[in-house]
């Protein structure tokens, strides 16, 4: 290892020191952990998507909580349902983090990336107004903006360093994590409040998705419908949620005896530069993107203990992914895990949720099964971890996010040694 | 015309259902600036829904110059009276609501 406070790059490491999630698994990492080991979907039916007449009848939801527990009443009427699960969330990992008082608030940053922003929430003004648009609720702009659930975390806090909301559609959260890492790391924030969201099972969101043969059409068996890699797969579940951590520098978090969950240590991101939403089939620009940002961290191939797969569910993203990872590895892949089969497709979010279970993971030395995942045909491309939790020696993992547009973020996560 | 009561009640429903409090949390005396903070943009949601509940127009820049809650209805329920009153050059240096008839009329 390097100079224990230093990053290869000669910037600052990375810290995790919070963790805070609104998942369709569970609100604790604890729960989601323990739902992604057992393999158990998230998927449920969804009456008002049956009413609407979508082709698509479930999705993963997250389960119901008081959001009065954390906001005030006021506040929640103001905002739509992404910027109240990304409080919530981020008020989570706050408080899992236990800043010291004192920190500079031009110091702390909030980075958060977001597939469809509010769009869902500007579908229902469309819904609402658009006969009437001169009775529009004059908080519209404001809930309805993209950057509003990243920019409401820094007003609430009072955090006035750089906020900054990405979208690179489902490698979004992957965007936002490694970027705030990156401006930790070069010196631009002391502590970054970053991650993803992303909540659109709204009409229009899933039935544009559902045009495209995107979407699982399992109706008759939800649980069973998000199954990465497996042979019977047909399409993603949408699943909706938030994920934050909370990102300090290392030497800072140790000098103030924090508890650290791991290290964001490597990140890179390219683009396919191929079609607008399938991937390339060869995975040649996703392996370079995952050699690259194991090469950030410093590290080789070799030294990556297992792989959080960005794996969707759907037949072209799949393939593509399983072909990268053999590039990568020659056909000796590290053990490779999906959490969508449990958690379905948080979008925006999905990057920073496998990030906080894969470094959960890694430090447990546990890789959760592929849910669902009973015959598949890349199993000869890489080593599919199903049926049972994997154990492996504590390394570091290495988190894929893509994205539509041939958006790819990688990230490498190191579990405290 | 609504009596001042029943104006006062609209009032605190329309104000609490913006600020999500209840309608019994807030009085003749309280003050929306000085106890809530109110911003600009809740200010014309409250002016908003008022001139769709009473199907008049109102001026909401006017309604923060209000002293309390209560001056506010008061103003209201003159203006109800004296539609006259709403001609702006009529207006008082304190004038809180300015009030015309809402285009259309009731809907």
């Amino acid at each position: 290892m390097s100079a224990p406070h230093r990053h290869p790059s000669g910037g600052h490491r990375v810290a995790v020191t919070g963790i805070g999630l609104k998942s369709p698994a569970g609100h604790t990492l604890d729960q989601v952990y323990a739902a992604v080991l057992a393999g158990r979907s998230a998927a449920t039916r969804v009456e008002r998507l049956v009413e609407a007449d979508l082709p698509v009848h479930f999705a993963c939801l997250v389960p119901e909580f008081d959001p009065e527990a954390y906001l005030g009443r006021r506040e929640v009427r103001q905002i739509d349902r992404p910027a109240q699960l990304l409080l919530c969330a981020a008020d989570d990992a706050l408080t899992d983090a236990a800043l010291p008082a004192g920190v500079p608030r031009e110091r702390i940053g909030v980075q958060i990336g977001t597939g469809i922003g509010g769009l869902s929430s500007m579908e229902a003004a469309t819904a609402g107004y658009v006969d009437r648009p001169r009775d529009l609720p004059v908080h519209t702009v404001p809930r309805t903006m993209a950057n509003s659930p990243a920019c409401r975390v820094a007003l609430r806090h009072g955090f006035q360093g750089v906020c900054t909301t990405y979208s690179s559609a489902c490698a979004s959260g992957g965007t936002a994590l490694g970027e705030a890492a990156r401006r930790i790391r070069h010196g631009e924030l002391d502590v970054a409040v970053a991650g993803g969201v992303d909540a659109a099972v709204s009409t229009v969101v899933m039935g544009a998705f559902a045009r495209m043969r995107a979407l699982s059409l399992r109706n008759d068996q939800p649980a069973l419908a998000s199954r990465p890699f497996d042979a019977d797969r047909d399409g993603f579940v949408m699943g909706e949620g938030a994920a934050v951590l909370v990102l300090e520098r290392w030497e800072s978090a140790r000098a103030r005896g924090a508890r650290i969950h791991g290290e964001i240590a490597g990140y890179a991101e390219n683009c396919d530069a191929f079609h607008i939403a399938a991937p390339h089939e060869d995975g040649e620009v996703a392996a370079r993107c995952m050699q690259r940002a194991v090469a950030d961290a410093g590290l080789s191939l070799a030294d990556i203990g297992h792989i959080s797969a960005h794996g969707t569910s759907t037949v072209p993203g799949d393939r593509a992914e399983a072909r990268a990872v053999a590039r990568c590895y020659r056909g000796q892949s590290p053990p490779v895990t999906a959490v969508k089969g449990v958690t379905g497709h948080l979008i925006g979010a999905a990057g920073a949720l496998a990030a906080a279970l894969a470094l959960h993971g890694a430090a447990r030395g546990l890789v959760p099964p592929i849910a669902n995942l009973h015959r598949s045909p890349e199993a000869d491309l890489v080593d599919l971890v199903h049926g049972a939790p994997r154990p492996v020696a504590p390394a570091p993992v290495l988190v894929n996010a893509f994205g539509f547009g041939g958006q790819n973020a990688c990230l490498v996560l190191t579990p405290p040694a | 015309m609504p009596t001042r009561e029943e104006l006062a009640a609209t009032v605190r429903t329309v104000v609490s259902d913006v600020l999500g409090t209840d309608p019994e949390e807030l009085g003749e005396r309280t003050g929306l600036a000085e106890e809530f903070g109110i911003d600009s943009l809740e200010l014309m949601e409250i002016g908003a829904r008022l001139e769709r509940t009473l199907c008049l127009r109102i001026d909401p820049d006017d309604l923060l110059s209000a002293r309390d809650l209560g001056h506010a209805v008061d103003l209201l329920h003159a203006r109800f009276a004296d539609p006259a009153t709403a001609d702006p050059a009529s207006r008082t240096a304190h004038a809180v609501i300015t009030l015309t008839p809402a285009p259309g009329g009731p809907a």
